[in-house]
């Protein structure tokens, strides 16, 4: 039986995707078959930031629709053994998902992988809804700034209420914090929310601090999961969450500004 | 609009409303405190008793309670009334059909003259006050309290008719209602709404006090009006009269 992880958030534009492409590739580097579900009918990009875009046949309404069988519409990647991409239609919309053609999907693809990661679309609205329904653990992606915390707080209550779990009152969804786009500098200013500002609010185990790194977008635009940049901060920080989502003890990075050298302390003012 | 507390009179005998006075000043001696009381006439067993209302309102007095007018009645009542100095109200329809206490299902402490009309037969004056017999028309029993000890979230919405106890934080945006008090143990950052079905008694209690809007009864107060120094600590939210008071515990 697969361990089913949503990566959710409540609000867009957070890092869903990434985070979905680069903790699915960590788990299948680690040696997991894993599989990452784009849940986000209407508008695919995990194809694009798993640079598998130019290969997609059949994607997962099909599948629902029994219009292609699912080993057809699995694409494996090319980069990481162990890793296979079920995309999301992009001509059709959220309504498409029904609830019984998740259940199949997701149950035929326990049956073949240690790990399935599903991206959840913005919104708490159908999407979103189908995505976190059968999870057994939720990464909530959230950017420090109040309305990502209070979107993201808004979702966690949802996980609590309308999930699988909790409609059967089986033990609840296992919850993780996963704050993305983190600039100690600024924390520092006081512009934006400190990680304990958002565990406090969260009240959820960290998983990772995932720092503002320029190569988040250019690993995107590549179509190279941010984890393959291995000298990255970022895809350092993903590749602790990994180990840590693996029960490893891992101590968190880039929480602090870089030191800064004598002269720029003297002289440098802001950095 | 101001809701103000009535006496309601069913018999009127100096010497046994002295001692129902004196018996529930017993259980809460600061139940009065300078209210201002309506007196209802319209449940008078017999209507056209003569009430001597400067001698009544005497006798009110001598208990704190400020009697300002009475409610329905008769011609001599009004002309008692003007010469005692109090005003005159016009009897209010639904006061009429009314439940008395004594018939009530159930009676809370705080309203103990209804308990003491039972144990005593032989009472000749009956009395109820309107916001209670309001709350027994919706709300005839308090449930057990009720422990919350996951996380309340932005959107979540908890209700429960008696005291709502919650052990862990309540986001900004979660709305707690209750019939009874609230007790909350973790951070409070959503709405607290205690005494939803007309208990103007109803208290809350944060530990850590960040609550968006504190009500009780209806009287609500938001963030924005609330005094900084509050901010964090601990904190009780009451009514006094009919202003919400929010102080440090």
């Amino acid at each position: 039986m697969a361990k089913i992880i949503v990566v959710t958030s409540g609000k867009g534009g957070v890092g869903k995707t990434t985070t979905s492409a680069a903790l699915s590739t960590g788990l299948a580097m680690q040696g997991y078959r894993t599989v990452v579900v784009d849940f986000d009918i209407g508008l695919r990009n995990l194809d694009l930031v798993l640079g598998c875009e130019r290969r997609v046949v059949y994607d997962f309404i099909n599948v629902i629709n029994g219009e292609a069988a699912l080993h057809q519409a699995l694409i494996k990647d090319k980069h990481t053994d162990n890793l296979f991409i079920l995309p999301a239609s992009q001509t059709r919309d959220k309504d498409a998902l029904t609830p019984e053609g998740v259940a199949e999907v997701l149950e035929a693809l326990s049956r073949e992988f240690d790990y399935i990661i599903c991206d959840s679309p913005a919104g708490i609205e159908r999407g979103a809804l189908m995505a976190l329904y059968h999870a057994d653990e939720a990464i909530i992606t959230t950017n420090p700034e109040v309305s990502s915390v209070r979107d993201s707080d808004r979702i966690l209550g949802i996980l609590h209420s309308k999930s699988k779990r909790a409609e059967l009152n089986l033990e609840p969804i296992r919850e993780h914090l996963l704050l993305t786009r983190y600039d100690p500098a600024r924390v520092v200013r006081g512009d934006m929310l400190s990680v304990e500002d958002v565990s406090d609010i969260l009240a959820i185990p960290l998983l990772g601090v995932i720092p503002e790194d320029p190569a988040v977008l250019k690993a995107s635009n590549q179509g190279t999961p941010v984890i393959h940049l291995a000298d990255s901060d970022a895809g350092s920080a993903y590749d602790d969450a990994v180990r840590r989502l693996l029960g490893q003890d891992c101590p968190m990075r880039f929480l602090n500004t870089p030191r800064k050298g004598l002269f720029q302390r003297l002289f440098g003012g802001q950095s | 609009m101001v809701t103000l507390m009535t006496l309601e009179l069913y018999r009127y005998d100096e010497n046994l409303l002295r001692q129902q006075f004196q018996g529930l000043l017993a259980n809460a001696p600061r139940f009065f405190e300078n209210t201002p009381v309506v007196v209802g006439l319209e449940h008078l067993h017999n209507p056209e008793d003569a009430i001597d209302l400067k001698r009544l309102a005497h006798l009110c007095a001598g208990f704190g309670i400020n009697l300002i007018a009475i409610r329905g009645g008769n011609s001599q009542h009004r002309r008692s009334a003007a010469e005692a100095g109090l005003a005159c109200l016009a009897a209010q329809p639904q006061a009429v059909t009314r439940k008395l206490p004594a018939n009530a299902p159930q009676r809370n402490k705080t309203s103990s003259i209804g308990k003491n009309a039972k144990v005593t037969p032989i009472h000749q004056n009956e009395m109820a006050f309107d916001e209670q017999a309001g709350q027994q028309a919706s709300a005839p029993s308090f449930e057990e309290p009720k422990v919350i000890s996951t996380p309340v979230r932005s959107g979540q919405q908890v209700y429960h008719n008696g005291d709502l106890i919650l052990t862990g934080p309540v986001s900004a945006g979660a709305e707690i209602l209750a019939g009874g008090n609230i007790h909350a143990y973790g951070p409070f950052r959503g709405r607290a709404l205690a005494g939803v079905n007309g208990n103007s008694k109803a208290r809350i209690f944060c530990t850590h006090f960040e609550a968006e809007l504190v009500s009780i009864h209806g009287h609500y107060k938001l963030a924005v009006s609330m005094d900084k120094s509050l901010w964090k600590k601990a904190v009780q939210v009451y009514m006094d009269q009919d202003s919400l008071i929010l102080k440090r515990l």
